[in-house]
């Protein structure tokens, strides 16, 4: 598996830490992270990409689903993203507009927590 | 039209036609990296820069997880078929299913993110029926070409 996932919690927020390739092979697994922590009362996710060295479009597609899945509980999810390659493929797709993309996962978690404190 | 056939490429040399190059494979998720490190390491050769190499790296997965999953939705078991020109001035990479015109409807982004980072994208059918073959080109620099 080419893919990592780690997680932790950061200010109140839970920071998703994922390294590697988010492929069509490896993304259910980043789904079923994600599921499990919201499943777990964690509704407020910094997702860090900056160990993410390949995003397709079913990690696209995860992500997305991730989002959805915590605006149904009022949570948040924000990302952590700095490498041009892969904020490409947000802007080609048009999803810089859709997820809040941060430099770095201090000021993911102050932006998070500054519109809707828990 | 071909140039003539010049010395085998040295890195930063011009590079000569190379491929075709096919890599045929199990309709299943696993195999679309391999067939991306290919994609990649053909291009590379082919003389694109840094960033175009990225661009064919994502462009080829897309279309080869389009290719599996539209063979995993039709329950086929065809195999996928990817291959990989480069000669004249353009790299083409053209992937192949045997799935039919049950494939899968939801490719919107995988389309969106082709047509952002490959110079021409067409989808036309394929030996299982329509929408069975992506083919994919990129312009190469033209100190590469001549």
């Amino acid at each position: 598996m080419d893919l990592s996932v780690t997680s932790r919690e950061q200010g109140g927020r839970t920071v998703v830490e994922v390294g590697g390739e988010i492929d069509v092979y490896t993304a259910p697994v980043l789904r079923e992270r994600l599921n499990d922590l919201v499943g777990e009362g964690r509704h407020h996710l910094v997702v860090d990409m900056e160990k993410v060295d390949f995003l397709d479009s079913t990690g696209l597609g995860v992500l997305v689903g991730g989002l959805k899945r915590v605006r149904s509980h009022d949570g948040s999810l924000h990302l952590v993203c700095t490498q041009e390659k892969i904020l490409k493929v947000f802007r080609i797709t048009g999803l810089t507009k859709v997820f809040p993309i941060h430099s770095t996962v201090d000021d993911a978690v102050a932006a998070s927590s500054g519109e809707s404190a828990s | 039209m071909a140039p003539p056939l010049q010395h085998p490429t040295g890195p930063g040399g011009a590079p000569a036609p190379l491929g075709p190059v096919v890599l045929r494979f199990t309709a299943l998720p696993e195999h679309v990296r391999t067939a991306r490190l290919v994609a990649t390491s053909l291009s590379r050769r082919a003389g694109l820069d840094t960033t175009d190499v990225e661009g064919v790296r994502l462009a080829v997965g897309e279309a080869c997880g389009r290719a599996v999953q539209r063979s995993e939705s039709a329950g086929t078991a065809e195999l996928v078929q990817m291959v990989l020109t480069a000669a004249e001035g353009v790299l083409v990479v053209e992937v192949v299913d045997g799935a039919g015109d049950d494939g899968v409807e939801s490719e919107e982004v995988a389309m969106l993110l082709m047509e952002g980072l490959a110079d021409e994208v067409s989808v036309s059918a394929g030996p299982g029926g329509p929408g069975g073959t992506t083919r994919l080109t990129w312009g190469l620099p033209a100190d590469a070409a001549s």
